[in-house]
């Protein structure tokens, strides 16, 4: 048992203010936060002077997958690798891995790269705890990664399809299309109407999507966002908008879609390409229609620290604190479906806190002090 | 006329002083002090603001980079590992520069510069972040020769004609600098524009800034700053800390890399606490955003790396000086930018409070060259 004793608790609840409080953790898991709490016999940890958060989840990484020696996370020989899983490919004891609960991040959504259009699935974990990455994990598979835009069309490059943004819709529809036939003729065999197909590994891996049982997590840029609605739509698929730059400019139809818009990352210069709009002021207009938004690092894009700090250029740039906060806490366990464990400082979920010495996204000089996953303290800032 | 009046005004070193006026004479500051008087000035009320000098953004390659002909970057001439002749304001697009969002970031000027590729890759300039002519963007052209001496180079170079390791290119560096001694002291010579680039730099009237990511690579460049007597900047500069006393004897500038850019500052375990403690005993540093390799896509990520040096112990003033005076005096332009000075350029901001503190001291104003480019809209 660990009772932590008079931080300033953000517990990123929907309406709770933040204000003085203990929090006591106990297996693993959250059992109280509130006031005076009794120590019942835990261990105590005085927090005063604290700001006391959710571990920060990032909700699109690769740390870990694309070491120096290689990018492990892109299988570019097929266009459609449905059956492969990022959970085969991350390092949990390279650097970069280890560094991530440094800047409180104690949960991440480690997907494949985007070099093909349905590139895998990707799966939640916690950052650290234990000694292999089955062990880290808190959902798998969580995600079916796919990437529209200009990564697949490396392709064409090599004279192959895809090779435009017409060929990666089609490339994707088909391998929608052929795991749906795939399910009914699997359904119909079970009814007894008609022989079981044979075995297929992607449209297995993508039985879970039609099913809604995982949404698409689609890397997309510009109007890509657009194609993915429709096709999600089309086969009945649960999606969120990966990246998103200029999302500014389909508000309506994201709100109308209502995926997630896991946005970043951000600060890109204007006119780069298909990178062009990424700004983090976009994310405000998102919130204010009712998204969820993420922000992400697409970590090793960005460094780790860039997470807490994308949070804070989104303050900067007008969006209210806690609102902010979120999109990088329970708005993510929300998008990635773990909100039953993570997310906020409730009793009952995971023991996941991160101690700051200040405000973190709203006082720049706030950094981690101590890092807690599953109850237990990971870093303390010495 | 242009009359800031009775803002908390930020004079450099930590010292701000309250209720004073900052009068702007077209593009440059005329007077700063309290009470000032201006008939038929404009005046901004800057009551309950912070006025700062605006940003110096040390390094920045957005504006020459061709952003419409993704992959064949304008500020990167890779046909040759030494281009010290290249000149980036020929790269200059303005329509780029006007897309960009430098103003509310707060950051009125920057050393444009050639690119991350060559192992010297051309001279810098410094550029207003707003203009309406091309001409009004710069405010000095050659001012700083700019090198790369990182794994970038190699990659680069590896198919070409080298160099393919870091002794091919600290030899290349060295003999690129001796025969270029020996051209200066020849009487009769035949003009070279890279020698005669090479010689101002011989001779200080312009600083060499190389780009080195590891501390062996800064260790290098070090070596050849000592070597030929520069003035020597190091951009980069992960891990320099283990090795800083002879930069500060030296009197040289660390520019610091973006430690939020791909995994940086992890690799290199770059210790900012200890930089900062460095930095208070005299090192002169400054931080900088734009990528150490391959592109540079971005620039508010200076504020990013101002609230890493927040996380480890800086003040705001402290914060506010590395991103202002200090790299203007890195980049040999603080005549011109950097602080809110008479004769100065008149570039400024109004904030509620150090940005470098919180997220929402926000940035309401800024102003470049005695002109308004960016008001935050009101809540």
């Amino acid at each position: 048992m660990l009772l932590i004793r008079n931080a300033m608790l953000y517990t990123m609840e929907d309406g709770a203010v933040p204000q003085q409080g203990d929090i006591l953790m106990d297996g693993g898991k959250i059992r109280a936060a509130g006031r005076d709490l009794p120590a019942q016999g835990a261990e105590v940890l005085d927090a005063s002077g604290l700001t006391a958060t959710p571990g920060l989840i990032d909700a699109h990484s690769h740390v870990g997958g694309f070491a120096m020696e290689g990018a492990d996370l892109n299988e570019i020989t097929d266009p459609v690798t449905a059956h492969l899983c990022a959970i085969d490919a991350i390092d949990i004891h390279c650097d970069a891995f280890k560094a991530l609960h440094t800047f409180g991040i104690t949960a991440a959504c480690f997907v494949p790269g985007s070099a093909n259009v349905v590139c895998g699935t990707g799966f939640v974990a916690k950052t650290a705890g234990d000694n292999t990455v089955g062990d880290l994990a808190v959902l798998n598979p969580a995600v079916m990664k796919c990437a529209l835009g200009g990564n697949p069309k490396g392709y064409g490059k090599k004279g192959k399809a895809p090779m435009t943004r017409m060929g990666v819709a089609d490339i994707f529809r088909d391998a929608l299309r052929k795991a749906r036939s795939y399910l009914e003729k699997k359904e119909a065999a079970r009814d007894g109407r008609g022989e079981m197909p044979s075995y297929d590994a992607k449209c297995e891996a993508l039985i879970p999507v039609l099913r809604r049982e995982i949404p698409l997590k689609v890397h997309c840029e510009q109007f890509d966002m657009l194609t993915t609605i429709a096709i999600a739509k089309e086969f009945g698929c649960d999606y969120t908008i990966e990246h998103g730059w200029a999302c500014n400019l389909y508000v309506d139809e994201l709100v109308e879609g209502g995926g997630t818009v896991c946005f970043g990352p951000v600060g890109i210069a204007e006119g780069y390409g298909e990178l062009t709009g990424g700004d983090v002021a976009y994310v405000r207009e998102l919130d204010q229609r009712g998204l969820n938004v993420c922000l992400i690092t697409d970590g090793p894009i960005c460094g780790p620290a860039a997470l807490l700090i994308s949070a804070g250029e989104a303050v900067r740039y007008g969006v209210p604190h806690l609102r902010a906060l979120r999109m990088v806490t329970c708005n993510a366990a929300k998008a990635l479906r773990v909100d039953d464990r993570l997310g906020t400082l409730a009793p009952g979920k995971d023991a996941d806190v991160v101690l700051w010495s200040a405000v973190p996204a709203l006082e720049t000089s706030a950094r981690v002090r101590y890092t807690i996953i599953d109850g237990k303290i990971i870093y303390r800032d010495t | 006329m242009l009359l800031i009046r009775n803002g908390r005004v930020y004079l450099g070193r930590g010292r701000y002083e309250a209720g004073w006026d900052v009068l702007c004479d077209g593009p440059v500051i005329r007077e700063v002090g309290p009470g000032l008087q201006a008939p038929g000035a404009e005046v901004v009320d800057a009551a309950g603001r912070d006025v700062y000098p605006g940003l110096v953004l040390g390094l920045c390659a957005v504006g020459a980079m061709a952003f419409s002909e993704m992959g064949q970057w304008d500020m990167d001439e890779t046909s040759r590992a030494l281009v010290p002749q290249m000149d980036i304001q020929w790269a200059f697009d303005l329509r780029e520069l006007k897309n960009q969002r430098f103003a509310r970031a707060g950051i009125t000027s920057y050393g444009l510069s050639p690119g991350t590729q060559a192992l010297l890759a051309g001279q810098a300039a410094l550029v207003h972040t707003s203009a309406e002519r091309t001409e009004d963007a710069f405010l000095a052209r050659r001012i700083a020769l700019k090198g790369n001496y990182t794994a970038a180079v190699k990659r680069t170079f590896k198919a070409k004609e080298g160099p393919q390791t870091r002794m091919a290119m600290y030899q290349l560096l060295d003999e690129a600098f001796r025969s270029a001694q020996e051209y200066s002291e020849k009487e009769k010579k035949d003009y070279d524009e890279g020698k005669e680039v090479l010689c101002r730099v011989l001779r200080r009237e312009i600083p060499l800034i190389m780009t080195a990511n590891t501390a062996l690579e800064a260790e290098s460049v070090v070596k050849l700053g000592r070597r030929y007597g520069l003035r020597l900047v190091i951009a980069g500069a992960f891990g320099v800390e283990d090795f800083a006393q002879e930069i500060m004897d030296q009197g040289w500038h660390v520019m610091l890399g973006d430690g939020t850019n791909m995994m940086a500052a992890q690799e290199n375990h770059t210790d900012l606490r200890r930089l900062l403690e460095l930095s208070r005993k005299g090192l002169d540093l400054s931080i900088y955003s734009s990528g150490d390799e391959g592109y540079a896509y971005g620039y508010e990520q200076i504020w990013w790396n101002a609230a890493q040096m927040s996380a480890a112990g800086a003040a705001g003033w402290e914060i506010m000086d590395m991103m202002t005076i200090r790299p203007a005096r890195a980049l040999g332009v603080d005549a011109l930018a950097g602080s809110l000075e008479p004769g100065k350029q008149a570039d400024i901001i109004l904030c509620r409070g150090c940005p470098a503190e919180r997220f929402d001291n926000y940035i309401d104003q800024t102003i470049v060259a005695g002109r308004t480019v960016f008001k935050r809209e009101a809540d």
